[in-house]
């Protein structure tokens, strides 16, 4: 893959990345260090990738993991009477269901993210988050079942 | 009721701060590639003793320690011992240097031992006050060697040391070198810039002429203002190689490959490794490691070796289903190297699969 593929395809990616990592940080600053963090090491692997279709399963991967990192990071440093109250969210949208998506346990938040607001397939999913089909879709449905309470009972097309 | 739809626009579209830092990040990497750099974690500076708050002149009166290649090879990131000290004949001294505007370009070591090659070119002010920053570092923040702090912003780190000036340099490989392919930078005091280049040269060359691109950078014109080559030969230094290749080879069922060859040179610096292998079941071996196959070498207690000089491995597409992967372990005697036990694994879930003992016998290099 060339410099200018890689940005390309990074450029295309760009919404995806985005909302990935606004599902999971509240802080702007963070998800820029998360994507920051997540390109560097994509593109040290980038030689490294051997079936380009892989290529958005494969940097999601990474910067889910970057993601999963810095939260076990600040988890480690903060105390908790210095966390933050929630903060309004620092882009336009829709505020209840944006806390609603977060107030979700992470694990059952990102399938759904992935899949019903990104579009990837079940079996793209399960690459991405290194786990099995069966479980993204026993974590999609446990999921759906708690943004539907945590909305007070509003139905939700998926 | 609610939509998917819904939950996306909730979730927003790219900020203009973040479509920045990934353009920055990108552009950085870019440059990085342009100059064949690999983009390196830590910037530290290499001060003896490596307080923040040492002022200018305490800093000018003492002798500038000479950042070697033994130095800088063991800073970075994760690297074994290597046995540089039992061969200085090995590295070569004070090959070239050049001069732009303000800064003094030189070679002060190099090595090259017929698989790997390794620059350290010293950026050094010719004016007083002036602190030289690799281009690639722009925005990032400088911490003292082995302090563990978050650092400060170049301009106040440059402000606290008494330097009244940065400048912005870079030292990359000429245009049409394919040589190297990594590196990294560390800060001196008197506001020097010492570069680390390295990189794998194609055939074994008994000269490998050297170029480099030697540049002034300029943010405010977002380009570089002054660029010169520094070209010099650097000659092999294999004599104290050997050579090991396998005695058989290898199967590994779990991942569907059989590995044809493995080809370790034992250098001073490093023991390299070559590792041919064909992939006999290619649905398997994606399927069993997301396409993260990679090879590592452990010892008898099934630890991890330590890398060589040159950390991570790359792949390299032979065609036909073959592939080569090119890794480094810390060099030792050649007794150490008799038998290799190489495991197959998955670098994304660091799924582990069999580890297969591979004789190895030595043959004329």
């Amino acid at each position: 893959m060339t410099s200018q593929e890689f940005t390309d395809r990074i450029a295309a990616l760009l919404p995806v990345l985005y909302r990935v990592c606004a599902s999971q940080f509240r802080e702007g600053c963070d998800r820029e260090d998360a994507v920051q963090e997540a390109l560097r090491r994509a593109w040290e692997k980038a030689g490294a990738l051997r079936e380009e279709a892989y290529f958005d399963t494969w940097v999601i991967r990474i910067l889910l993991n970057v993601c999963h990192s810095m939260q076990k990071r600040k988890r480690r440093f903060l105390p908790e009477e210095a966390m933050p109250e929630r903060a309004a969210p620092d882009r336009a949208g829709d505020r209840a269901l944006y806390d609603a998506l977060l107030m979700l346990d992470e694990r059952l938040r990102t399938p759904i993210l992935l899949h019903y607001i990104e579009g990837y397939r079940v079996e793209e999913v399960a690459r991405m988050l290194g786990t099995r089909p069966g479980t993204v879709k026993t974590r999609m449905k446990r999921g759906r079942e708690k943004l539907k309470e945590l909305l007070s009972g509003e139905e939700i097309r998926w | 009721m609610v939509s998917k739809d819904d939950f996306r626009r909730a979730l927003g579209e790219p900020d203009e701060a973040f479509v920045s830092r990934v353009n920055e990040t990108l552009s950085s990497l870019r440059l990085q590639k342009e100059g064949k750099h690999m983009k390196k974690a830590t910037r530290i500076v290499a001060l003896a003793a490596a307080l923040l708050l040492l002022s200018a002149a305490a800093l000018a009166a003492t002798n500038p320690e000479w950042f070697g290649l033994d130095r800088f090879l063991r800073y970075y990131a994760s690297m074994g011992e290597n046995r540089l000290n039992k061969h200085p004949e090995m590295i070569e001294t004070s090959l070239a240097s050049c001069e732009l505007t303000g800064v003094r370009f030189t070679v002060n070591e190099a090595l090259y031992d017929g698989i790997g090659v390794y620059l350290v070119v010293e950026a050094a002010p010719t004016e007083e006050g002036v602190m030289f920053v690799w281009v690639i570092d722009q925005g990032c923040k400088i911490s003292a060697a082995g302090s563990g702090g978050p650092g400060l912003a170049i301009d106040e780190y440059a402000k606290r040391n008494g330097f009244t000036r940065v400048e912005y340099v870079n030292v990359a490989p000429s245009a049409d070198s394919t040589t190297f392919d990594g590196g990294g930078c560390v800060y001196e005091n008197g506001g020097r810039a010492v570069f680390l280049l390295f990189g794998n040269p194609e055939g074994a060359p008994e000269t490998l002429n050297v170029t480099l691109d030697c540049g002034l950078y300029s943010p405010e014109k977002n380009g570089f203002v002054e660029r010169a080559p520094l070209s010099f030969p650097l000659n092999l230094h294999s004599e104290n190689n050997h050579v090991l290749k396998n005695a058989q080879p290898a199967e590994y069922p779990s991942v569907g490959v059989r590995v044809d060859s493995v080809t370790l040179t034992v250098t001073p610096v490093a023991a390299y490794a070559s590792i041919e292998y064909t992939v006999l079941d290619r649905e398997l071996m994606l399927r069993a490691t997301d396409d993260g196959l990679v090879f590592e070498f452990l010892d008898e207690n099934g630890e991890r070796l330590k890398p060589g000089s040159v950390a991570g491995g790359t792949v390299e597409d032979l065609g036909d289903g073959r592939y080569r992967e090119m890794e480094t372990i810390e060099t030792g005697d050649l007794a150490s190297f008799a038998t290799l036990r190489m495991r197959a694994f998955d670098c994304w879930n660091k799924t582990r699969f069999e580890t297969v003992e591979i004789r190895m016998v030595e043959v004329d290099g």
